[in-house]
C-alpha cells in the first residue's frame, strides 16, 4: 500500500515536472508543427520533402511540416530574416546565402546540403565557340541576381577583369540566347537550362563548379536556438528529410506526382527531366545525401568572404548528420 | 462390432504406417537436409569463388589502370612535354607543342579503352592544362582529392558522378615530376567503368537470379544489377550482404537481400576501393534441385503411404476376418445356435482359435443336448402332474355328484317306501274313516230334512259339519287314490264332454267367469275317462281356489302334433318360483287345509293314461297347467 502511494506521487511528480519541461521549451504539443521556408517556387526541386510529408516520413516522427514556398517575390534575406524571427523553423537556401548571412551576424546555421553541387550553369549556343568562362571575355552575358556571387568569385577566381564581361538584366527566357542578344546565359541547369533541351536546340554548359567555385546549393539551415532547444526536433526532421530524398532519387515518377500535389499546373514531363538533371547534383556517389564537408565550406568562405572573415564552424554543423549516418561510418569513409 | 473393426484395422494400419513412414519420413528429411546443406554448400562456394573472382578481377583492373597511369607518369615523353609546358610560357608554340603531344599521347592511351578521359593538371592551380577532351580545359581542380592527393602519388579515388563525363566514373591519379623529383603537374586519368560493369554483369553460372554488384559505402548501387537494371547510382542497397560487407566483413552466408527475399550470398569489403561485391543467388531457383528432389521424395513417399495403407487393409482384413467370425459365432453360440461352426482352414493363431471356439461349440452343444431332454421329460412329467390333479379334481366331482346321486336315489328311495309305508297307511286309514263319514254325512242329512224348522244356528252348523264332512271326504278319497294304484280303464272320451261334466259336477264360485274353447275338429281320445276327469277337477278346483277374488277361468282345448292339449288358465295369484320344482311332489302344499297330494296324485294319474302335465306361470298374473294326452291310445 505504502508503496503504491509512493509510486504514484512519485509519478504525479515526475508528469507534473515533464509538462513544466514541456512548458518551458519549444516544445508545441505531441505533434510538433514544422514550417519550412523554401527558396524557390514548388517544383521537383524541393521533391524530397514533398515525398517525406506524402510518405509519412514526417508524421512517422510526429512532425506537421507545412512546406512554404518561395519565389520571386521572396529574397533570400525575407527568407533569413523569416526564419530568425521564428516564422518558420527551417529554411532552404544557396550555400552562398548562409555564409554571407553569417557575415552579417545572422544566427542561421547549415545542418545539411541538399545540392552538393551547384545547378549554376552558363548556357551557350553549340558552335558559338565558347564553352569555358575564359571563353566569356568580351561577350554579353545574361546573370541572374542570386547568380552573381558565384559569377563574381568564378570571374575573380579566373583573373578575369569584371568590366571585360558585359552582364546584361536577367530575363527568364530562351529568346535572349537564341537570338543572340547575349552570348551566354547564366541559369539553374535543373531549371531554365532545361528550355534550351526541350525546345531542341543544341547547348554548351558551362558549370561553374568545374572551375574551382565550388558553392554548396540548396542547404538546410535553421537558428542557433533551435539548435540549443530543440536538437531531437532537427534531428527528426532531417532523418525524414533525408528519406524523403533518397526514395525521391530512386523513384523519381512518384517523386514528380508527390510534386505535383503541390502545384498541379507544373508540367509533369519538366519535373522529371529536373529529378534526372538534379539526382547528380544531390548525391555524388562520394557522400551521404546531405552531407557536408568542412573544407568545402572554409573554401565557400574564402571565395565570397576571404580568409577568417567568419569562424566557418559556426556556420555549419555536422552534429546530426553524424547522429543520423553514424560517425563511425564516416569515419571510415574519409 | 464396425468400431472394433474399424479400430483393429485402423491400429494395424498405423503400425505400418508408423513402421514404415517413419523411418522413410527421417531418412528422406535426413537426406534432404543433407542434401539442402549440401547444395546450400555447393552454392556458397561457387558464390564465394565468384565473389573472389570479381574481386581479383577489379582488382587487376584498378591495378591494370594504375599502371597505365603510372606508366603515363614515368613516361619520358610526358615528362619531356611537362617540363616543356612549364618552362615556357603559355601560347608559346613549344608550350603548345608540348600540350599537343600530351594530349596525343593521351588519346594513343585512351584508345587502348578504360578511360573516359585523362587530364593533365598544372602542379600550382590545379588548372587543366591539357586534356583528352578540350571540355576540360581550363577547369581548376585545384580543391579535388585526386589533385591534392595526386600531387604525393599514385591515387585511387571512390567512384562518383562526374559532370563533365554524365555518368560514374573512377579518377586514377599519379604526379608527374622531374628528373630531379620536381613536380611539374598531376595526371588524372578518368576510367571508363564499363570494364566494372561487364565484369559485375558477367554473370555465368548464376542462374536466373544470381547476381552481383558493388555498393559503396554509403550503400549506393554503383554497378547495374539484374533486378535493378538502371539502379546504379540511383538506387541505395540495405541488404543484409552489403551491411556485413560495410562493417568490413568478408564471408558467405544465408540472408536476406535488398529486395526482401532470402538468398545465398557472398559478400567481401575492399576496403582500399571502398567498395563492398556482393554475389548472390536466390535460395528459391539455388534450392530447386533439392525441393525437386524433395518433392519427388515427397510424392514417392505419398505413394508408399498409399500402397502401405492398401497393403495393410489387405493383411489386417486377413486377421479381422476370421476374428469377425469369430465374433460372429459367438454371437450365433450366444444366441442359441450350438449347431455353428466357424469353421478356418487357417494355420495360424486365430485358426487355432476358431478350432478351439468350435470345439467348445460342440461340447457344450452336446451336454446341452441331455440338459433339453431332461427339461422336456420334467415338463412332461409336470403336464402329467396336472393332468392327474385335474383328473383327481374331476374325480372328486364325480364322486360327488355320484355322491349327490346317490343320496337322492336313496332319498328316493327312502321317500318312495316312505310313502309306499304312507300309502298302506292312509289306505288303511282312509277306508276305517269312510264309513264313519258317511255315518256322520247320512246323520246331517236326516237332521236336515227332518229338523228343517230348526234354528239358524242350528242350519249353520249343520252346514258346516256337511262342508267338513265334504273335505274330508275328498282328503280321504284322495288318500285312497294315493294309495291305490289302479290301472287305467281305458275308454273313448269326447273332451268337449268330459269338460262339460266335470263343470257340472263344480260349478263356478262367485266371481269367477268360465271360458270355454274347445277346437270343433279335435279327435276323441282314449283315457280313463274317470281319471283324466279327475285330473281336469283337481286343477279347476285349485283354479278356482287360486281366485279368491274372482277373476277368469279359461279352459282350453286343441290339437297339436297329433296330441291334445288341455289348458286350465287362473288369473289368479300363480306360483312362486322356489315352488314351481316341488309342485308335483307329494305332501307339499301352501295351503292351510290339505295335505299336498292332488297334484302328485293328478301327475301319476296322466302319466299312467300316456300323457303329461305342465304348467306354466308367473307370480300375481296366474297360472297355466297344460294336460297332453295322445289322441291315440297310449299304452293298449
Amino acid at each position: 500500500m505504502r508503496i503504491a502511494i509512493f509510486k504514484i506521487s512519485a509519478l504525479l511528480v515526475f508528469t507534473t515536472l515533464s509538462l513544466f519541461a514541456c512548458n518551458s521549451g519549444e516544445v508545441k504539443g505531441s505533434l510538433e508543427d514544422i514550417t519550412v521556408q523554401l527558396k524557390w517556387i514548388h517544383h521537383a526541386q524541393f521533391a524530397g520533402f514533398y515525398v517525406a510529408v506524402k510518405k509519412g516520413f514526417y508524421s512517422e516522427d510526429n512532425a506537421d511540416v507545412t512546406l512554404n514556398s518561395g519565389g520571386p517575390a521572396i529574397s533570400p534575406d525575407t527568407v533569413i530574416s523569416d526564419l530568425v524571427r521564428g516564422k518558420a523553423d527551417f529554411a532552404i537556401v544557396g550555400g552562398d546565402v548562409l555564409i554571407k548571412s553569417r557575415s552579417l551576424g545572422e544566427p542561421v546555421v547549415a545542418i545539411a546540403v541538399i545540392f552538393q553541387r551547384n545547378p549554376y550553369v552558363y548556357v551557350t549556343l553549340k558552335g558559338s565557340g565558347i564553352e569555358s568562362p575564359q571563353d566569356l571575355v568580351g561577350r554579353k552575358v545574361m546573370v541572374p541576381d542570386d547568380g552573381k556571387i558565384q559569377h563574381d568569385a568564378l570571374i575573380k577566381k579566373l583573373g578575369i577583369a569584371k568590366s571585360s564581361i558585359t552582364i546584361v538584366p536577367f530575363e527568364r527566357d530562351t529568346a535572349p540566347l537564341i537570338t543572340r542578344r547575349v552570348d551566354a546565359y547564366m541559369t539553374y541547369r535543373t531549371g531554365s537550362a532545361l528550355a534550351f533541351e526541350e525546345e531542341g536546340y543544341e547547348v554548351n554548359f558551362i558549370w561553374v563548379e568545374n572551375y574551382g567555385v565550388r558553392l554548396y546549393g540548396d542547404t538546410i539551415i535553421t537558428t542557433e536556438r533551435m539548435i540549443r532547444e530543440n536538437p531531437d526536433l532537427i534531428e527528426s526532421f532531417l532523418r525524414a528529410t533525408l528519406k524523403g530524398w533518397r526514395y525521391a532519387i530512386e523513384n523519381p515518377e512518384e517523386a514528380v506526382e508527390a510534386t505535383l500535389e503541390y502545384d498541379i499546373k507544373l508540367s509533369k514531363f519538366r519535373q522529371l527531366r529536373m529529378m534526372q538533371v538534379q539526382t547528380p547534383l544531390i548525391h555524388t556517389g562520394k557522400e551521404e545525401i546531405g552531407w557536408t564537408d568542412r573544407d568545402v565550406w572554409v573554401v565557400m568562405r574564402d571565395i565570397l568572404l576571404g580568409k577568417d572573415a567568419i569562424d566557418i564552424d559556426e556556420a555549419f554543423t555536422m552534429r546530426f548528420l553524424n547522429d543520423i549516418y553514424g560517425k563511425q561510418k564516416q569515419e571510415k569513409m574519409r | 462390432m464396425r468400431f472394433l473393426r474399424r479400430s483393429l484395422t485402423a491400429r494395424l494400419i498405423t503400425l505400418f504406417l508408423l513402421v514404415t513412414i517413419l523411418p522413410l519420413s527421417i531418412i528422406g528429411y535426413i537426406s534432404y537436409l543433407k542434401g539442402r546443406q549440401g547444395i546450400i554448400e555447393k552454392v556458397k562456394s561457387k558464390l564465394e569463388s565468384v565473389a573472389i573472382l570479381k574481386e581479383q578481377e577489379i582488382r587487376n583492373w584498378v591495378e591494370h589502370l594504375e599502371h597505365t597511369v603510372f606508366w603515363l607518369v614515368e613516361d619520358r615523353e610526358t615528362i619531356y612535354d611537362a617540363n616543356s609546358m612549364k618552362i615556357h610560357t603559355v601560347g608559346t608554340p613549344e608550350y603548345l607543342k608540348a600540350r599537343d603531344s600530351l594530349v596525343w599521347e593521351f588519346r594513343r592511351v585512351m584508345e587502348m579503352g578504360h578511360f573516359s578521359a585523362i587530364l593533365y593538371l598544372d602542379s600550382e592551380s590545379g588548372k587543366v592544362i591539357a586534356s583528352s577532351d578540350t571540355l576540360w580545359d581550363g577547369q581548376f581542380k585545384e580543391n579535388e582529392p585526386y589533385f591534392i592527393k595526386g600531387k604525393e602519388g599514385i591515387y585511387v579515388s571512390d567512384i562518383y558522378f562526374s559532370l563533365n563525363l554524365g555518368k560514374p566514373t573512377m579518377v586514377i591519379s599519379a604526379p608527374v615530376k622531374d628528373d630531379n623529383g620536381k613536380l611539374l603537374g598531376v595526371i588524372v586519368a578518368h576510367a571508363d567503368l564499363k570494364y566494372l560493369s561487364t565484369i559485375m554483369l558477367e554473370r555465368s553460372g548464376l542462374g536466373d537470379t544470381g547476381e552481383t554488384f558493388l555498393v559503396n559505402s554509403s550503400n549506393l548501387l554503383i554497378t547495374n544489377t539484374v533486378f535493378a537494371p538502371d539502379g546504379a547510382f540511383k538506387k541505395w542497397i540495405f541488404g543484409q550482404g552489403a551491411k556485413w560487407a560495410l562493417e568490413g566483413k568478408s564471408g558467405v552466408d544465408l540472408f536476406i537481400d535488398y529486395r526482401g527475399v532470402p538468398v545465398i550470398g557472398a559478400y567481401r569489403w575492399m576496403g582500399d576501393l571502398k567498395l563492398a561485391l556482393i554475389a548472390k543467388q536466390d535460395q528459391s531457383e539455388a534450392l530447386t534441385i533439392i525441393n525437386k528432389l524433395a518433392f519427388t521424395v515427397l510424392g514417392i513417399g505419398l505413394s508408399i503411404v498409399l500402397i502401405v495403407i492398401v497393403l495393410s487393409i489387405l493383411f489386417a482384413r486377413t486377421i479381422t476376418r476370421p476374428i469377425l467370425k469369430l465374433v460372429n459365432g459367438t454371437e450365433m453360440v450366444g444366441a442359441g445356435n450350438l449347431d455353428y461352426r466357424v469353421g478356418t482352414l487357417a494355420k495360424d493363431e486365430i485358426g487355432e482359435l476358431s478350432r478351439a471356439f468350435d470345439r467348445m461349440t460342440k461340447n457344450l452343444n452336446d451336454t446341452t443336448v441331455s440338459h433339453g431332454e431332461l427339461a422336456k421329460e420334467v415338463t412332461e412329467r409336470k403336464r402329467a402332474e396336472n393332468r392327474l390333479k385335474d383328473y383327481s379334481e374331476k374325480l372328486e366331482e364325480m364322486v360327488e355328484e355320484r355322491t349327490k346321486e346317490l343320496k337322492d336315489a336313496q332319498e328316493k328311495l327312502v321317500r318312495k317306501e316312505k310313502l309306499a309305508f304312507l300309502g298302506q297307511l292312509s289306505g288303511s286309514v282312509g277306508h276305517e274313516l269312510r264309513n264313519p263319514l258317511g255315518v256322520i254325512s247320512n246323520a246331517v242329512y236326516l237332521l236336515t230334512t227332518v229338523h228343517g224348522d230348526a234354528d239358524e244356528t242350528t242350519k249353520e252348523y249343520l252346514d258346516i259339519i256337511s262342508s267338513e264332512v265334504q273335505n274330508s271326504e275328498k282328503i280321504i278319497s284322495d288318500l285312497l287314490d294315493f294309495s291305490r294304484t289302479r290301472s287305467p280303464d281305458i275308454d273313448r272320451v269326447y273332451v268337449s264332454e268330459m269338460i262339460d261334466g266335470v263343470l257340472k259336477k263344480r260349478p263356478s264360485p262367485n266371481g269367477v267367469t268360465i271360458t270355454t274353447e274347445v277346437a270343433e275338429d279335435i279327435p276323441p281320445i282314449y283315457v280313463d275317462p274317470r281319471q283324466v276327469g279327475q285330473v281336469l277337477d283337481n286343477l279347476i278346483a285349485n283354479a278356482y281356489q287360486a281366485m279368491p277374488e274372482g277373476g277368469e277361468l279359461k279352459i282350453k282345448a286343441e290339437e297339436i302334433k297329433k296330441k291334445v292339449n288341455l289348458s286350465i288358465t287362473d288369473t289368479g295369484l300363480g306360483i312362486l318360483k322356489e315352488n314351481m320344482k316341488k309342485l308335483f311332489e307329494p305332501l307339499f302344499t301352501t295351503r292351510a287345509r290339505g295335505i299336498g297330494l292332488g297334484l302328485y296324485v293328478s301327475k301319476g294319474l296322466i302319466e299312467a293314461n300316456g300323457g303329461q302335465i305342465k304348467v306354466k306361470s308367473k307370480e300375481g298374473s296366474g297360472s297355466t297347467f297344460t294336460i297332453i294326452l295322445p289322441v291315440k291310445e297310449g299304452r293298449s
